[in-house]
This record gives structure tokens, sequence and C-alpha cells, in this order.
């Protein structure tokens, strides 16, 4: 079942290259391989590669009387918090600047993916944006190679 | 010696830099080798973000030393949980965790602690005294050697697909069709950027590699409920001299298949534990003591994975080819500094190297002290519960990634590409074939463009130069003997 599921995904990717190169334009600076030559190559050779794979995976289901994917049973609930969340702060950082964004990252996911209470994930994510803007803004910003460079 | 007159001319404040930069990367490696599931490569790719406004010298120390550190950090959880902290040290666990359960987990711990020492001394040796050698034929290389070193980088791959080949060459080709988003390096034509200028020069390896690693890694860890065994306390009781000589066969055993093993792309560090812990049995005097508490079952893994974490940085300093995650994002921390790694790095960035070499030179001593004083540190942090963890390792990411190139589009894309590991990871798809073919596929296009150009479009070249074509027969050879193992192996 991975190697279907696996091989569906790279076909599709694949595809997505294949096409791609087509949209790529020509240029009179062009040799011989061309701008489009290797994507297309490489895409070519995935797309049999990932063909064989799904082959090879419906071989073997038709050999298994039951198979299971793994994980999906597992908590789905964090790792999509953490995704939302992460968009989020993506859409907000420019606007409300780094550090109020990272505070409202840190609080969200200390409540929601470590369950914390609000009020100590508050208090946690107010000392982690600070020590996090202090860490890569002001010390690893600049400081620490202007004082290596000198 | 340019590296000996080198060290005489160290001021006092490098000299402090460096050693500042090895204690915070053998720190940093050691807490992240402790926490299972945070394996060298994640700690190193956590701790690339945070290198990048660092001076180049600092970063490549700290990302070594860090993976020192991780290598000698997985043994504690090892042998005091009995789940080893990383892939290299599954080896371990077989005898240290039976030392702790018989009273000696201190005694374990030192015995690792020791070996990863002597390990470790061996393996930045021989990484200085074999690396400029091995560069200084790289000199001779027109662009089809270069062709031809990259198409035996490529090759690593089959040898890194464990349980399907094509599996491994997906994952490869995925590699080499990211490298080709970007200018194409003969017309400058843009490809799949969607007239972004922030795709103009390609993804970034290291966006791709915190993504893979360090991004999956976090929502895989988010999706476990995973309890945290109890842990007893304990402290490092390093070996006395009578037992430091019983553990020297073991170490020796340990020290030739690491440098073997780190120096054959491909291969790492747990191959390296495991192969040296049968050798060591089989050349042991007493062999019925290992699996039931043998101090030499863990000197020989732990020597050899120590040793590994040093010699498997020769061919990337050399050749620029990472054999290993570690070594690759070694070499994203070498590329994010626009150093590229193989002949002319000693050339032009000799003094990188050789604060490279007295940066490893240092963490390894600075083991010594670190891991007996951070044991205490580690234990509090592995038993922090998981999901507070994961949360401070996610921003981070996010942080390290965006102080980059305040790039919103570089966050979007560790968050798809983090997605795309995690799926990689379900599935049972090797995720280093796609950073080889990544940082590879640049090499490989604009050189066999370049010789196509030369030629006049006749691929004949590639056979006329000689380097070209050992390196084709190498790569040929090593993928017939790889696809024969593995076809031995599924039957």
């Amino acid at each position: 079942m991975r190697d279907i599921l696996g091989g569906i995904v790279f076909l599709t990717l694949a595809s997505l290259f294949f096409l791609g190169s087509n949209l790529i334009p020509d240029s009179f600076l062009s040799d011989e391989v061309g701008a489009t030559g290797l994507p297309k190559i490489y895409s070519l050779l995935l797309m049999f590669c990932s063909l064989v794979l799904i082959i090879k995976g419906g071989v073997v289901i038709s050999k298994e009387s039951n198979f299971h994917l793994p994980m999906l049973s597992q908590n789905l609930v964090n790792p999509v918090c953490i995704l939302l969340a992460g968009g989020f702060f993506i859409l907000m950082v420019e606007r409300l600047g780094y550090v109020i964004s990272s505070f409202i990252l840190l609080t969200i996911l200390l409540k929601l993916v470590a369950q914390m209470k609000l009020s100590k994930a508050v208090l946690y994510s107010a000392i982690g944006s600070a020590v996090y803007s202090l860490i890569f803004i002001l010390i690893f910003g600049t400081n620490l190679s202007l004082l290596w460079n000198s | 010696m340019e590296f000996i007159n080198f060290l005489f001319e160290l001021g006092f404040i490098e000299i402090m830099i460096i050693l500042g930069s090895a204690i915070i990367g053998v720190s940093w490696g050691i807490m992240g080798g402790a926490t299972p599931g945070i394996s060298p490569s994640i700690s190193m790719a956590l701790m690339l973000p945070i290198t990048y406004g660092m001076d180049p010298a600092i970063s490549v120390i700290l990302l070594a030393s860090t993976y020192l550190g991780a290598e000698y950090g997985g043994s504690i959880p090892a042998i005091l949980i009995n789940t080893p902290g990383t892939n290299a040290a599954a080896a371990t666990v077989i005898d240290g965790y039976k030392m702790n359960e018989l009273g000696f987990g201190s005694k374990a711990l030192g015995i690792s602690l020791y070996s990863a020492i002597v390990g470790g001394i061996v393996g930045v040796f021989v990484l200085i005294f074999f690396t400029e050698p091995l560069s200084r034929l790289a000199l001779n290389f027109t662009p089809m050697s270069y062709f031809g070193l990259g198409i035996l980088g490529v090759s690593v791959i089959v040898s890194l697909s464990s349980g399907s080949i094509f599996k491994g060459i997906c994952s490869g080709l995925m590699g080499l069709l990211l490298a080709t988003i970007g200018s194409d390096p003969v017309t400058g034509v843009q490809r799949f950027t969607f007239n972004s200028p922030d795709l103009l020069e390609g993804i970034k390896p290291i966006i791709v590699m915190v993504g893979l690693f360090a991004m999956s890694e976090i929502l895989i860890q988010s999706m476990q409920n995973t309890q945290i065994k109890p842990i007893s306390f304990s402290k490092v009781v390093l070996p006395n001299f009578k037992e430091k000589m019983q553990l020297a066969k073991s170490q020796l055993i340990g020290s030739i298949v690491g440098i073997v093993e780190g120096i054959i792309p491909g291969a790492g560090g747990s191959i390296a534990s495991f192969l040296s812990y049968n050798e060591a049995k089989r050349w042991s005097s007493s062999p019925e003591k290992f699996g039931n508490g043998s101090p030499e079952g863990i000197a020989a893994p732990e020597t050899s994975n120590n040793t590994v974490a040093s010699t498997a940085i020769i061919p990337v300093l050399s050749f620029g080819i990472p054999g290993s995650n570690s070594a690759a994002i070694l070499l994203g921390g070498l590329l994010i500094h626009g150093i590229s790694p193989g002949p002319l790095l000693f050339a032009e960035n000799s003094d990188i190297v050789f604060n490279l070499y007295t940066g490893m030179l240092a963490a390894v001593f600075m083991l010594y002290f670190i891991g007996k004083l951070i044991l205490p540190l580690c234990l509090w942090f592995v038993r922090k519960p998981r999901n507070i963890l994961i949360v401070f390792i996610y921003i981070t990411v996010f942080t390290g990634i965006y102080t980059i190139n305040n790039s919103l589009i570089d966050l979007w894309l560790v968050l798809f590409i983090g997605i795309f590991g995690v799926i990689m990871r379900v599935l049972k798809f090797p995720v280093l074939p796609l950073i080889l073919g990544l940082v590879l596929g640049y090499m490989i296009e604009s050189n066999y463009r370049r010789s196509i150009v030369l030629s006049g479009g006749d691929i004949s070249i590639f056979f006329d130069d000689t380097i070209c074509l050992i390196f084709l027969l190498l790569a040929a050879v090593f993928i017939l003997i790889s696809t024969y193992h593995e076809l031995k192996r599924s039957r």
C-alpha cells in the first residue's frame, strides 16, 4: 500500500514538473540540451519509477489479505494545530512584527498542543518571545558576526 | 604543515571563540542526542538557521561539534532507559542497558564517554591527514570530471535505499528536479519560479533540510503521546587505567570500522556501530559476555560512531559529496555562506577548514568535561513533557528560517516540505537521496551542459576524460554491488 500511495504522490509531482517544463520559455542563448532538457528527462524517469512502484505495490497487495497504513489512527489534531498556527504566523509576522507574532504563536501552541493553563502559557510565551528576539535578532542577527569579523 | 602554523598563529580571542563555539555545539549536540527522536542530523538542522548570521568558521565549528556531541548523547538514553537517542546508539543499548540493570549505569556512561573521546580523537586526526591530499587530487578536475563526480555522488542513492531501490531513486530524482528550480545555469531562463524573485536562486538546501528533518520530525512527534519512562539519576564514572587497557582492543576495532565506514559515502554511524559490535565480539577473548553487560560491547560501537562523526566529513570537504544526513547538513552550513567544498576549498578558504579542525579537536576534549557536567541537564531535558519541547523547537525552526532572508516564501516552503517529509517517512521513502539530488543537481547539470558545449554535442567527451571515466565506472560498480546486496537481502 505504501508503494502505491508513494508512487501516486511522486507520479503527480513528476507530471506537474513535466507540464511545467513545457512552460519554460526558449532562449536564443540555448545550448543543445536547453533549459527544459534535464527537467523533462528527470520528470520522465520519475514517472517511470513511480509507475514501477505502483505496479509493484499492486502485486504485493494482491498477495496480502489485509493491510493497513500506520499513523493514520494517531493524533492528528496536534500537527494540524501546528501547521495552522504556523500559517497564521507567516500571514501576521510582517503586519504585527516578530515579537507579537511569536508571542501569539507560542501562546496558541502551548495552550493547544502542550495543553498548558492559559495564564502559564501566556507567561511562558512572553518570556519565550523575548528570549528569541534577543537571541535571533539582537545577538545572532548582528553582534556575534561583527565580533568575530573584527 | 600549514595547519600547525595556523594553530600557532591563533590569538587569545580567537581561541576563546573557537572553544566557546565547541562548548555550545557539544552541549547542544549531547542534549539533542539524549532526546529520543532527535537524531544528530535533526540537532544539526535545528542549529543550521541559527548559524546563518554568524561567521562561516563559527558556524561550521558549531555544526561539527553538535554532530560529535549528539553521537555521544545518543548513548545516554540507550544506557538509562533502553531507548537509543540516535540510530547509531542502537548497538549500545544491548550491553549498556544491561550494565545499567546490573547496577553499573554510571560506569556504562563513563565507558561510553571515554570511547566517544577516543573515537573522536582518531576521527579528527584522520580528517586532518586525509582531507587535503584527497582534495588536491580534485584540482585536476575538468567539467567532465565534475559531472562524473556528481554521478558518483548520486549513485550512493542506491545504497541509501534500504528496502526499495525504486523508492530511493524516486527520492533522488525528486531532489534533482528541485535542483532545477531557479535560473537555468546556461541561459539564465527562469524555471518553475512562478515569477517570484525569492525563487530565482532556486530552493536553498537549508530550507529543504530543515523542512525534511526538523519540521517533519516536529509534526510526527506531535502525533505521538509517548509516555516518558522514569529515569534514575546517574553520574558518569570513567573507567580506571586497567579497565581502559581492557577496552583498547574493542576501541581499536571500533576506530578502524569507523574510519572505513565514515569515508565510504552512504555507510553511516549506525552501520558502523553494529559492524564494530560484531567484530569486537568476534575478536573478544570473552564473547559470551556480549549481550550480558559487556563493557567492550559499549566501547566498540561508541568508538565507531564517534569516529564516523569526523571521518564522514572527509568526502564533504574534499569533493563536496555528503555521505550521510549529518554530513549533508554540514555541507548545507558551508553552502549558505557561499563556500563551495571541493578542490578549491583549501586554496580559497583554508582558514575555515583549519578553524573546523581546531574546533573539532577542541570539541573532542570538551566532550570530557561537558559529558560529565551536562548529564543532570540532559536528564531534566529528557524528562520534560515532549509537547512543550516540540513547541519551542518549532518556534526555533521558524525564527531561524525567517532570519535567513526575512522571506515569507521560505517559511511557507519549510511548512510544505515538512508535510512532504511526513508523507515520505510514513510511506518509508528515504530522505537523504532527495538531499543528495538537490545538492548535486546543480553540479551535474551545469557541468554536463558545459561539457556538451565544449564537445559540440558529442557525449564521447565523458569517456575520453580519464577522471570522468573512472568516476562513471566506480558509480557503475557501486550501483551493481548495492543492487546485488539489495536483491540478496530481499530474497
